[in-house]
């Protein structure tokens, strides 16, 4: 009798051993062909379209037969299934876009339904994740076109009618006296022009951080006094500002000019809402040179992303500014950074003593 | 000769004020040039000084850039000043501006602009708006001497005649408030209703003066 009882026993346990092994052969089945299907979608650059198309190769390996699918988001891309079987499906219905897929295994019931769910899950998830992104790349990317367009439409309308005013003020032109206050409003406007034409040149040459290296124009180097700089930047936003201290550098003016004027712009913003005073202060260090800038005004929320492209808290706002200044002093072996302090907002500028900006796609030194 | 030449002379009075709003210092000066032979000039980059300068000053016309900073991409700052130009004097708004949206054009109809005009434009056919403008103003001048008020309206049709009432009524008193610099005995007298009654109206649309200050 108990010999019985130890046959049983051991019968017993070597079933459930061979049942583990099978269901232990099972998953790692299963999980494979999810790995295999998430690897495939970042192989693919999570391009929906070609996901689909050529995730069932794939499936093939786990008994999958035949699938159908619909997805529309915008463009529609679709399969019919070659056989009348019915598999297992899952569908959406969204507002910018809708999915319908349907597997059909070879052999679907017991625990292999479970699996081929978790599998049809999967496919379900990475391409709705697919899809979504695509629609917000598109839409951001449209979004940032007609942002960009606003902006340089506006500067090159201006641009269009200072040459209207320009050519009807020289007909104008008659006396000694005329040709006094036409040059005389001309100086005036030099330095604004200036930085209107640097500040286009800059924009239509925006590109990724790590883009492809660009050759510039030689600008001509010439020895630059920030203190100087600085001054006429102040002067020009007409912003109450201290400086203290002063350094050179010896780089293509233009740019360097563009760094501060996008700083001076934001303070200057800043100013027409709330009372601010501005300090600055300019030093050596090493082969390198500082600017502090510090502006009285309120925070800037989040503040450690305000680098990032197309970030902006302003109203409007384009968020290239200091995307543009950031990576022009990242490529000329310097950096910049911004905190909120209890004295206000403080931007730290270091820049190499002599800077080089011949190709400006180039890493840092 | 220029046309507002022609026309600042057969006013024989004085020399016209223009307030030209604009935050591009190149094309500010250049217009400014182009002006200043026929009229005073003064000048604005931003709504904070076109404000003071209006104050202080007995603006005829302004030129008006929509693209204002801090927002100069968007109408909203100058539609912002087009408000609060039209609501405290009588002068005259030429929009010249960029912004060539729809809702930008609309609301600055809505809110009365005199003209809309996309820029680049011909420096004649800024000066020809100018003379029209001066012309309409010395027009309304001359029609409110004769004891005629003009307002304008913005009325939603289909909602029966009470609302264009209440309008009429709102904007009449306000003019006439603001003409008087809020004294209401003048105004009374010359709307020909009783101080009660025009306490009335103070009241009920929640008037205070020099609110918009």
């Amino acid at each position: 009798m108990i010999e019985n009882i130890y046959i049983l026993s051991i019968f017993t346990g070597v079933i459930i051993i061979l049942v583990s092994l099978y269901f232990k052969k099972l998953a790692n089945k299963a999980s494979k062909a999810t790995l295999e299907i998430i690897e495939l979608n970042e192989k693919l650059k999570y391009d929906p379209y070609k996901f689909i198309n050529e995730v069932f190769r794939h499936l093939k390996k786990i008994k999958i037969e035949d699938y159908s699918y619909e997805v529309v988001f915008g463009p529609k891309f679709e399969r019919k299934k070659t056989t009348q079987k019915t598999g297992i499906s899952k569908s959406f219905i969204g507002n910018d876009y809708s999915i319908y897929i349907e597997i059909v295994p070879k052999k679907f019931k017991w625990e292999r339904r479970y699996i081929y769910l978790i599998i049809l899950e999967t496919l379900f998830l990475l391409l709705k994740i697919d899809i979504l992104i695509k629609i917000k790349t598109v839409n951001e990317t449209f979004s940032n076109i007609a942002r960009l367009q606003t902006y340089i439409q506006h500067d090159i309308k201006n641009i269009a009618q200072f040459i209207q005013a320009l050519s009807h003020n020289i007909q104008n032109v008659k006396t000694p006296e005329d040709e006094h206050i036409f040059i005389k409003y001309l100086k005036e406007s030099s330095h604004a022009i200036s930085l209107k034409a640097n500040n286009i040149i800059n924009m239509l040459e925006i590109k990724p951080e790590k883009g492809e290296s660009m050759i510039l124009l030689n600008e001509i180097k010439k020895y630059i006094d920030i203190r100087r700089a600085l001054e006429d930047l102040a002067k020009f936003y007409n912003l109450r500002c201290k400086i203290k201290g002063n350094a050179f550098v010896y780089a293509e003016e233009g740019k360097v000019i563009l760094i501060f004027d996008n700083l001076f712009k934001n303070i200057y913003d800043k100013s027409l809402q709330e009372n601010i005073k501005c300090s600055i202060e300019i030093y050596e260090d090493n082969d390198s040179v500082i600017a502090t800038i510090l502006d009285t005004g309120s925070h800037i929320e989040d503040i450690q992303r305000i680098f990032e492209p197309f970030y902006t808290t302003k109203n409007a706002g384009l968020g290239i500014g200091l995307y543009q200044v950031k990576n022009l002093l990242v490529r000329m072996g310097g950096k910049i950074e911004a905190k909120n302090t209890e004295d206000g907002v403080r931007f730290n500028i270091t820049m190499p003593k002599t800077i080089s900006l011949n190709r400006i796609g180039d890493s840092p030194d | 000769m220029p046309k507002a030449a022609v026309l600042k002379s057969t006013e024989e009075t004085h020399i016209r004020n223009i307030l030209l709003v604009e935050d591009d210092i190149a094309l500010r000066k250049q217009i400014r040039l182009c002006l200043e032979k026929d009229f005073n000039v003064f000048e604005a980059k931003s709504t904070i000084e076109a404000i003071e300068i209006q104050k202080e000053n007995d603006i005829d016309i302004v030129i008006l850039d929509l693209g204002l900073p801090p927002f100069e991409n968007t109408p909203e700052e100058g539609i912002r000043l087009l408000d609060y130009m039209l609501s405290n004097s009588a002068t005259k708004v030429i929009i010249l501006t960029g912004q060539k949206t729809e809702k930008a054009a609309v609301e600055s109809i809505k809110k009365a602009a005199f003209d809309y005009i996309i820029k680049p434009v011909s420096m004649e056919r800024l000066l020809f708006s100018i003379e029209r403008a001066l012309l309409y103003k010395k027009t309304e001048k001359k029609i409110e001497q004769q004891g005629l008020k003009k307002i304008s309206l913005n009325i939603k049709m289909g909602e029966g005649l009470q609302s264009l009432r209440d309008e009429a009524e709102k904007n009449l008193i306000l003019k006439v408030l603001k003409d008087t610099n809020f004294n209401v005995y003048k105004t009374a007298k010359i709307l020909g209703i009783k101080r009660q009654g025009l306490y009335y109206f103070i009241n009920k649309f929640g008037w205070r003066r020099n609110s918009n200050d």
